[in-house]
Formats: structure tokens, C-alpha cells, sequence
């Protein structure tokens, strides 16, 4: 019985996983429990940096003026590769009851969802250099990189299937879906090596840049905009082996593509700039006033400005873990990876507690690596009734209390209605 | 920059987020040679790399034929009445034969001849035949016609075999009957013939005219046999001559209407013209016209040719018009360029251009009406004209120019202080482009410094008149005379110590003084001057105590949301001095004329490159660092500011005993400048 409830868990967490980025806790309390055809709504933040303190991502989420002190103790945390990575999703979906056929049972739904996800990877000297400015003596001058990042905001339509079997000694299901992502904003940075030195006088300064940046058409700002298109594709496998369920999963593996009307900036020169050339001290007409030669900062940045589109794979997440039921309780590790978002691979182990009397879930999640700092996470879940489930919690318990040291933010909520 | 954005993009909840950060950039940076500081126009250097000055600025100017000789508009009427209409004289023949007069006989002696044709026979005396409506066509002459005067001659030739007695005929216009002609004749003999002329004057004539024969008798012949032929006959000769209509549909001969030559003398208000070359002006010919006809205007100037050599001889053709209605025709044509003699049709005269016009219609073939009320009526001539180029006697001009407070650009720039030349030269140098005799009194020259002196220049000629050589043509070389000037023989280097601003002249000017001395061997053109230089010539050398250098930067402060975010700036600057002057420098902020703030907290130093003993020279520069901070409230009074005028004060440095009282300023000299900003910068994703 544990084993067909787990596995019934599992199928339904499966669907529409795509769209929404499940806490690291992702079974048995985290899905609802229904066999018939019910509806779901979520919301989903999450932010992850593996070296910069939640002191300064508050004030940089939450706004507010990032003083000395708050810079000092972030560079004094940052390593030599510090990564960024956010997340937002809220949506809904629909999923149908089971159908058995001959050979198991099948189910399939349908969701919509609004995302927004960004990563950026970058060096300290980096992070002086915005910061502190190369006038500081924060900023050594010395040849910085790579850094690397996107950002983009799609609305998502997904349609999911999947196909399981459950009365055998090894259940097993598997689930595909492709999504069609009309994407609103869109950036895309690689930054692979930079320095910027300026002699202490000010009057001399390197600029050395391989840097390219791309961005969708900024004029359209609307949410329902298009600024482009996306298409992905996701596809989960999960069997119960030797009392433990074991899941696999591959999602977000397509394309994200702007439009014509995307811009890109590129930066590919080493140019020692020393300000503007005078040239004389007589303008035009022979009046006394300095003129200069058309030499301008901005020339000598040597910017290639261009309109056109570009592309980049989708951040394709793959995941791996394993979960067992003990009683009530439950425990499950495991690891995922974001590509072009984590540095590391994220592990993961949790402990579950059910407490049917009460008709709640608890649960608590340690992690490690990703773009993230080591955090604790905790949440529940409760049935409301025959026909209701709701769950919420944070991945990230640690990060507030430790602001100073540790960094990252998440929380989650999703109520599920059986129809 | 780019990575400031990208951060504050991955910023959320579209809140403020601010830091301040410190950017460094190089501002400017450059070597400055004399030839940067002084231009290569007003320097010049001696063998040994010492520098001078060679200045020259315009004091007078003034174009003789530009501003002084103006061509008044010539523009002439010619109203044309047609006393002249002619239709050409024109001679018709016309038989009448034996058998036209024996049909329309009704006696029975027509019948005979008849009968007897072909035969010889005597032919019997008959009395009384007669022949009436005997068309003839004079239709190809006209088709009617209002004879003021003119004469018809009618030729009677008798081709019968008998004589002819008691012709008694006439001739009238078919469609009224009016006669036109009537007349007796007592006797023709065969083979004879008579002539006789009719006045037409005060006739209406139409073309299809009728000839009535009367009566005509014969005494036969004689009962001589004679050989009887109906086609012998009485030959009519007419002759319509000397026609002159009030009026007539007729096909009209090509003639002139018009036909004016004349010569048309310009009042010049002094100067007399020979040749004048024309920079712009137009003819212009506006012509009505209420003759039924195309009319052909020809305009000529004989004596007017383009570069070419091409005569104006211009052609207009007026559309036909009508009695009730003229048509006109407005002809507008450059002259620029073309050449005028203006001595006349006999090369006799000044100021007189000698021009035809022609009005004539030309011969279509076609039946016209036209008559003596018709008119013509045409304006031609030359407006607008400015020469480019006269010869001959300019005239007399007089020019009286006196300026106040003109400022003189040699030291626009210099406010104050003292400088102590080693030497100066000045030359006051007239050029003459016109070909003509001038002469040039000066009565004052006086010049001022800002602070108020004022010097008047003591020199030779001030005050006594100077002939002033003219310019000559073949090859064309201008006339220049020339007064120099040195601290021997004027005031002249007192005056430019005292770094004149303003210069206020009082001069005169003549032109041909004397009259038409070389009899119209003057000439000018458009851009002849007469001109007034002052060509200053100095070394670079001399000892300058605060001399006061001011100038306004040009420069575009950046717009209030550029520098929003900066809160404040630190100039840098490394001056490498290579030149052995000092200088203090100082930027004053103005709005609206007002002083509110200076760029520095104090004046800047600028160290002097020190002079060697032995090359009297400075050999080495001389590094001077400066730091200075721009606070916010610099930054707002600069933003607001709409003036920025930087100062120096310029002192030369101390001379070795051995190297003279005067510090020379040699062509290697140079400045190097770099300058770098630090900006205290609150980047903010707001």
C-alpha cells in the first residue's frame, strides 16, 4: 500500500513540474493525493547566491542604499566564482483523472503559468570594480573573468502525458510534455575576460573587454508582449526499486529564441585610452578656447551596436533523487543540476513526518552546492477537508538568520482542488 | 557600464537600489607645441628657433564699384499704330474674247461672228454689243479691303481683228455692286492698246470683282476679208499698286511694323563708362499685341556680347490677338556676363548703349484681318544691372570713415598686466585695387587699452595726404603703399605695450582727385578694395609682469539627468611646462553676466620652466601636479552657469645675468597636458 501510495505521489508531482520549480522536498507531501481529476494554483520565489550574503541580496531585492559596510562584507565573503540564481512562477493547471488501458493507466494536463528566471556568474574583481569603481583601491586592475548571465520572463502553456503502471512488482510511470513560452524579456551576457586599470593619476586608464550583451526590445514592456518565442520540452521516469522510489528527470531542454528587434552590444578591444586629445587651444575662428579631437570616451569604448536576434538553450534542469517511507516517516536525497545556472551540482536529503490524526505533513531539507549557500528548509502540508491540499513552506530558513554569512531567499504555495 | 545595467536588471520588486561607487577617467591629454598655442598664420621663426609675429588686421575696406556705382533701370515703351499697313502691288491679266461678247449679243451680229468662226470674212460694221457680269477673281490679293490709298492701271490691248469704238465698260464689287472703276474709251485699234490709272483712294474693294461691258462698236472691216477666231479677244492688264489700307482680310506680305534704333544714355552721377561687363542684371521685353497675327519682336545690343563673343540679339514671338483682346508675352533674360561698349553707334560717347528693336509680321499665306486699329505695344530694356567689371573714367568719390571701439583681434585676449618688448615693428600698408588715382588723409588713429588709456599714434603721415598708387591692368598688379613704422620715428611701441583692444580711425579717401587725368584709363571691378592693413611684426620676446590671458571654454555641460547621480569630482592634472613663463589659473563661473563661483578653491600654479645659463634657453619642463575638488555646490553653480571664463596670469621667468633682459620663446617650446577625472558616482536602478 505505501509503495502504490508513493507512487501515486510521484506520478502526481510529476505533472506540470515543468512550469514550477518544486521545493527541494519534492514527494510524498508536496503533490496532492487525488485519484480523480483536480485543478492546481501556485506561487513559487526563489533566489540563490552562493557567496553573497542575504545582507546585501535584501537591499538589492528590497531596495534601499548599499552603504560601505554592506559592500565590505559582501567582498569579503565573495570566492573567486559567485553565482546568482532566481526564480519566480505562478500559475494553474488542470490534470485528469486516471484511465486505466490495458497495460496500466494514463493522464494528462494542461497549465499556464508566468515565469521569470535569471542566473549570473561573475569574479570578485567584478564585483569590486561595479562596487567600489576603479578609482577605489578595491578595484586591482588586474585581468578579471569569465562572467556570464541571462535573464528572461515568459508566459508558458504546457501540455503533459503520462503513461504508468502500478499493480506490478516494480511500478514504474513516465511522463513527457513540451511547453510553447511567449517570451516578454530577455537578456543574455557573456563576459568571458575583462580588465579595466587606470594609473593612480587618473590620466591613463586600459580598457580590455571580450564582452558580448544581448537584450530583447526594451520598448516593449508589457507582460503580454512578445519579445520572442520558446519551446521545451520536459521528461520524467520514476520506478520503485527495493522499497526506495527512484526518479529521474529532465526538464526545460529546448530553445529560447528574441526577436528581430533584439539588440546586441559587443565589446571585443584592448585600448589604452588617455582621455581626449587637445589639439589646440584655438576653436573655430581663432577664438581662445580649447578644442578637442573628435576622440570621445564613447569611441574609444569601441561598442559594436546592432539589432538582431539571438538565442540561447533553455536552462535545462536534470534531476536525480530517491525517496523511502518508513511509518510515517518518510527521508529522500538527491541532486540536480541547472545548466547554465548552478556552478556545482545541488545535493539534497530530507525527513518527512505525517501526522494523519491532524491530517498534516511536515518536513525539513538540508542542501548543499548549486548557485546557493548551504541552507536548511522546512514546510508542511495540510488537507483541508476531502477535496482540498495545501502545502507552502522555504527552502532557505537559514539565510535570514544568518544574513550576514549565508545567502538566498525561497518560499512557496500551492493549493490543489479535487474536482 | 554595461554590467552596472545587467546588475540592476537582476534587481527585483522594482525597488530603488543605490551605491556609490568611484570612477576614474582619463579627461584629456595632449602635447601642445607653440604652433597649437599661436597659430601658424600669425608665427614665424628665425634660424636660431626664436619666434616672431607676423600680424596683419584689416583696419578699412570698402569696394568702389560694390557700393558706389549704381546702373539706373532702363526700360523704354514703344506704342505702335499700323499706319503703315501695305498689301504688295500685284498685276492680273484678263481676257475678254470675241466669243464672250458675240454670245451675249442679242442684236443677231453675234450670232453671225459666230457662225463665220474658223472662216475668213469680212466683218460688218455692228454698234451697241454689250456684256454684262464678266467675273474676274482677285481673291489670291485679298479678300476685302479698305483702300486709304492706291491706284488701279488698266491695260486695254485689242486682240479682235477689228478696231473697237465707243468701249464703254465698268467694274464693281460683286456682292454690293458698288462700281469701282467706270470708263469710255472711243477707239482701239487691232493690235493697239490704251493705259489708264484710277485713284482707289476711299474705296471698298472686295476680291470677286464683275466687269460690265456697256457697249462696244466696231467699225468692221472695212469688206476687207479678215479670219474670223472667237478666242481673239480684249486683253485686260490690271494693276493694283501702292496700296495703303485702313483695313483688310488679305494674306499680308511679311513687314516690319516697328523698326527703332537708339541710344540710350545712362546718368552715371559722375563716372563715365567706355566698356562695363555685366555681373547681374536681366532684359526684359513685355509686349501686347491685338493684330491677328503672330508678331516677331527682335531685340539687339550690337555692341553687347557674351564671353562667347555672341551678340544679344534676342527673338520673341506674341501670340495673335484680337481687337477685343491682347495677348501678351513678359521675355526675362540674364545678361550676367555679357560685355557692353558704352561709347555709343559711332564709339564716340560714355554711358550709351546703343540698341535695336524690331516688330515685324511674317507671311503665313493665310487670309488675316487687320487694320489700323490695331496696336502694338512693347517695354524693353536693362533693369537690375550690377557691373562686374568698368572701364573708363571712375569719377570722383569721396569717403569719409570714421570707427569707434573697433576691436582690434591682435590682443582680444589680453585683460592687464605689463609686457615689455624687445622690439616692434608696424606697417601701415594701402592697397589699391582699383585702377584710379586715390589719395588717403588719416586724420587720427587712436587706440585703447581695456583699462581706458588711450595713446593717439604719432607718425608721419598722420594728418598729411598720401597719394596712394592705383592698381594697373595687363597684367593686372594692385597698387600698394607703405608706411613703417618703429619706436624711431612714432609712438607705435609704446602702443602695443599698452595691449590696445580698441582702435577708433578717422580717415578720408579720394578717388581721382585730379579729374580724368588719364582719360578713361580707370577701370574696377566688383571685388576691387581699397584697403587699410596694420601688419604688426614682433619677436617673441620680452618680460611679461601678470600678464592677464582670458578666454571662455567652450564646453557643454552634461544635461541634468546625465550628472544626476554624481555627487562629486577631482580633477587631476600633470603640466609638463616647457615654456619659461609661470602662469596661475583660475576658471570664473558667470549666469547672466554675474561672477557666482570659481572652478578652483584658489588660483592654480603652473611652475615656469627654468632658463639655462648657458643656452639662455629652457631645456627642461618643468612638472607641476594639481588636485582639485569640485564640490556639489560647484557642480550646481556650473550646471546653472552660461559662461565660463578661465584667466591666467602670466609672468616670465627670472633671466640668468648673461642671457639679456628679455626672455625669447623659442618654436621647441611645448606644454604637456594630462588630465584625469575621479567621480564619486551613486549608480541607482531608479
Amino acid at each position: 500500500m505505501n509503495r502504490i501510495f508513493l507512487l501515486f505521489l510521484i506520478t502526481c508531482s510529476s505533472l506540470l513540474s515543468a512550469q514550477n520549480e518544486y521545493p527541494l522536498y519534492r514527494a510524498l507531501a508536496t503533490v496532492p493525493a487525488f485519484d480523480s481529476a483536480y485543478i492546481s494554483t501556485w506561487g513559487n520565489y526563489r533566489m540563490e547566491s552562493n557567496h553573497l550574503p542575504q545582507s546585501f541580496l535584501n537591499r538589492f531585492i528590497f531596495g534601499g542604499t548599499i552603504d560601505a559596510k554592506l559592500k565590505d562584507r559582501a567582498n569579503r565573503t565573495l570566492g573567486r566564482s559567485n553565482s546568482l540564481f532566481f526564480e519566480s512562477s505562478f500559475g494553474a493547471s488542470w490534470t485528469s483523472g486516471m484511465r486505466s488501458t490495458g497495460a496500466g493507466y494514463r493522464r494528462f494536463a494542461f497549465g499556464l503559468a508566468r515565469e521569470h528566471r535569471a542566473a549570473l556568474r561573475f569574479p570578485a574583481e567584478l564585483f569590486a570594480l561595479v562596487f567600489y569603481g576603479n578609482a577605489a583601491p578595491e578595484s586591482s586592475g588586474e585581468v578579471f573573468g569569465p562572467s556570464a548571465g541571462y535573464l528572461y520572463a515568459v508566459n508558458r502553456i504546457e501540455a503533459r502525458i503520462e503513461r504508468g503502471k502500478r499493480d506490478t512488482r516494480h511500478p514504474w510511470s513516465l511522463s513527457y510534455g513540451v511547453s510553447l513560452m511567449q517570451i516578454n524579456r530577455f537578456w543574455m551576457l557573456d563576459f568571458p575576460r575583462g580588465q579595466v586599470k587606470t594609473t593612480p593619476f587618473s590620466n591613463e586608464t586600459l580598457l580590455d573587454t571580450e564582452l558580448d550583451l544581448y537584450f530583447s526590445d526594451t520598448s516593449n514592456s508589457s507582460q503580454f508582449g512578445t519579445d520572442g518565442w520558446g519551446f521545451t520540452a520536459a521528461f520524467d521516469f520514476s520506478i520503485d526499486w527495493k522499497n526506495w522510489e527512484w526518479h529521474a528527470s529532465i526538464r526545460d531542454v529546448g530553445i529560447l529564441l528574441a526577436s528581430q528587434k533584439a539588440t546586441y552590444l559587443g565589446r571585443h578591444a584592448s585600448k589604452y585610452y588617455e582621455g581626449v586629445d587637445i589639439a589646440t587651444v584655438f576653436g573655430n575662428g581663432g577664438s581662445l578656447s580649447f578644442s578637442f579631437e573628435e576622440d570621445s570616451l564613447f569611441s574609444a569604448l569601441d561598442v559594436k551596436h546592432e539589432n538582431r536576434s539571438f538565442r540561447m538553450s533553455s536552462p535545462a534542469l536534470v534531476s536525480f533523487f530517491a525517496q523511502r517511507r518508513l511509518g510515517r516517516w518518510d527521508m529522500s536525497f538527491g541532486v540536480r543540476y541547472r545548466y547554465l545556472s548552478y556552478p556545482l551540482p545541488l545535493f539534497h536529503a530530507s525527513v518527512g513526518y505525517e501526522d494523519k490524526a491532524v491530517g498534516m505533513h511536515y518536513w525539513a531539507v538540508v542542501y548543499y552546492g548549486g548557485a546557493a549557500s548551504p541552507n536548511l528548509g522546512m514546510g508542511l502540508r495540510k488537507k483541508l477537508g476531502k477535496k482540498v491540499c495545501v502545502y507552502f513552506g522555504s527552502d532557505q530558513l537559514l539565510s535570514p538568520l544568518f544574513s550576514n554569512n549565508l545567502g538566498g531567499l525561497s518560499s512557496f504555495l500551492r493549493l490543489s482542488l479535487e474536482l | 557600464m554595461l554590467f552596472f545595467f545587467v546588475l540592476l536588471v537582476f534587481s527585483s520588486c522594482g525597488k530603488k537600489v543605490s551605491w556609490n561607487t568611484g570612477i576614474a577617467l582619463p579627461l584629456a591629454q595632449g602635447e601642445l607645441l607653440l604652433s597649437d598655442i599661436v597659430p601658424d598664420s600669425v608665427r614665424q621663426t628665425n634660424a636660431d628657433g626664436s619666434v616672431f609675429l607676423v600680424l596683419s588686421d584689416e583696419l578699412f575696406s570698402v569696394q568702389l564699384a560694390r557700393d558706389y556705382f549704381k546702373v539706373p533701370d532702363t526700360v523704354l515703351r514703344e506704342n505702335v499704330s499700323l499706319d503703315s499697313l501695305r498689301i504688295p502691288n500685284r498685276t492680273m491679266y484678263y481676257p475678254i474674247t470675241l466669243g464672250a461678247i458675240a454670245r451675249s449679243d442679242n442684236s443677231g451680229t453675234g450670232a453671225l461672228i459666230i457662225a463665220l468662226n474658223g472662216m475668213t470674212a469680212a466683218i460688218p460694221p455692228f454698234n451697241n454689243l454689250n456684256s454684262t457680269d464678266l467675273p474676274v477673281d482677285a481673291t489670291e490679293l485679298f479678300k476685302t479691303a479698305d483702300v486709304r490709298t492706291g491706284w488701279m492701271d488698266l491695260q486695254i490691248k485689242n486682240g479682235l481683228p477689228v478696231p473697237i469704238t465707243n468701249l464703254d465698260f465698268s467694274m464693281k464689287n460683286a456682292s454690293d455692286g458698288v462700281v469701282i472703276v467706270s470708263d469710255q474709251v472711243s477707239r482701239i485699234d487691232p493690235g493697239e492698246s490704251i493705259l489708264r490709272s484710277y485713284d482707289l483712294s476711299g474705296k471698298q474693294l472686295e476680291g470677286q470683282i464683275l466687269v460690265d461691258i456697256n457697249n462696244i462698236s466696231s467699225p468692221g472691216s472695212n469688206n476687207v476679208p479678215v479670219p474670223i477666231d472667237t478666242s481673239d479677244a480684249l486683253e485686260l492688264t490690271m494693276t493694283v499698286r501702292d496700296m495703303e489700307l485702313n483695313a483688310a482680310e488679305a494674306v499680308f506680305p511679311a513687314q516690319n511694323l516697328v523698326n527703332v534704333a537708339k541710344e540710350i544714355i545712362y546718368d552715371m552721377k559722375g563716372p563715365e563708362f567706355t566698356f562695363m561687363t555685366i555681373r547681374s542684371g536681366r532684359l526684359v521685353i513685355t509686349a501686347f499685341n491685338t493684330i491677328n497675327d503672330s508678331l516677331y519682336i527682335n531685340y539687339r545690343i550690337p555692341h553687347a556680347s557674351d564671353s562667347n563673343g555672341i551678340v544679344l540679339d534676342e527673338l520673341a514671338v506674341v501670340a495673335p490677338g484680337t481687337a477685343g483682346q491682347a495677348s501678351n508675352i513678359d521675355v526675362d533674360i540674364p545678361l550676367d556676363g555679357y560685355r557692353i561698349d558704352l561709347r555709343g553707334l559711332r564709339k564716340n560717347r560714355v554711358n550709351t548703349f546703343y540698341n535695336e528693336l524690331a516688330v515685324r509680321i511674317d507671311s503665313t499665306g493665310k487670309l488675316i484681318y487687320i487694320s489700323l486699329l490695331d496696336s502694338v505695344s512693347i517695354l524693353y530694356g536693362l533693369k537690375d544691372i550690377v557691373p562686374q567689371y568698368v572701364e573708363g573714367y571712375l569719377g570722383q568719390t569721396h569717403i569719409a570713415y570714421q570707427s569707434d571701439n573697433r576691436e582690434l583681434s591682435i590682443f582680444k585676449y589680453f585683460d592687464g598686466g605689463t609686457v615689455d618688448l624687445e622690439d616692434v615693428d608696424l606697417k601701415f600698408r594701402f592697397e589699391n585695387e582699383v585702377g584710379a588715382d586715390s589719395r588717403i588723409l588719416i586724420h587720427r588713429i587712436r587706440t585703447r587699452s581695456p583699462s581706458g588709456e588711450s595713446l593717439d599714434l604719432q607718425a608721419p603721415f598722420v594728418g598729411v595726404p598720401q597719394d596712394i598708387q592705383r592698381a594697373f591692368k595687363n597684367p593686372f598688379r594692385k597698387g600698394e603703399t607703405v608706411f613703417a613704422l618703429n619706436d624711431q620715428n612714432s609712438n607705435v611701441k609704446e602702443m602695443i605695450e599698452s595691449l590696445p583692444r580698441y582702435l577708433d580711425m578717422d580717415i578720408e579717401v579720394d578717388i581721382n582727385p585730379d579729374g580724368n587725368r588719364l582719360l578713361y584709363q580707370d577701370f574696377a571691378s566688383y571685388n576691387s578694395t581699397f584697403k587699410v592693413y596694420a601688419d604688426l611684426e614682433m619677436p617673441l620676446s620680452g618680460v611679461a609682469g601678470n600678464l592677464q590671458l582670458s578666454g571662455e571654454l567652450n564646453f557643454t555641460f552634461p544635461s541634468d539627468e546625465e550628472i544626476a547621480n554624481v555627487e562629486s569630482v577631482q580633477i587631476k592634472s600633470r603640466i609638463g611646462n616647457g615654456f619659461p613663463l609661470s602662469a596661475r589659473v583660475q576658471a570664473y563661473v558667470y549666469r547672466g553676466g554675474v561672477l557666482i563661483d570659481s572652478l578652483f578653491a584658489k588660483r592654480q600654479q603652473i611652475d615656469a620652466a627654468a632658463i639655462d645659463e648657458q643656452s639662455c634657453r629652457a631645456d627642461h619642463k618643468k612638472i607641476t601636479e594639481l588636485v582639485s575638488e569640485i564640490g556639489m555646490e560647484q557642480f550646481d553653480h556650473l550646471r546653472t552657469a552660461d559662461e565660463l571664463i578661465f584667466r591666467s596670469w602670466l609672468n616670465t621667468t627670472d633671466l640668468p645675468a648673461n642671457c639679456g633682459s628679455h626672455v625669447r620663446i623659442y618654436d621647441s617650446y611645448s606644454i604637456d597636458v594630462k588630465m584625469g577625472l575621479t567621480i564619486n558616482y551613486h549608480f541607482a536602478n531608479e
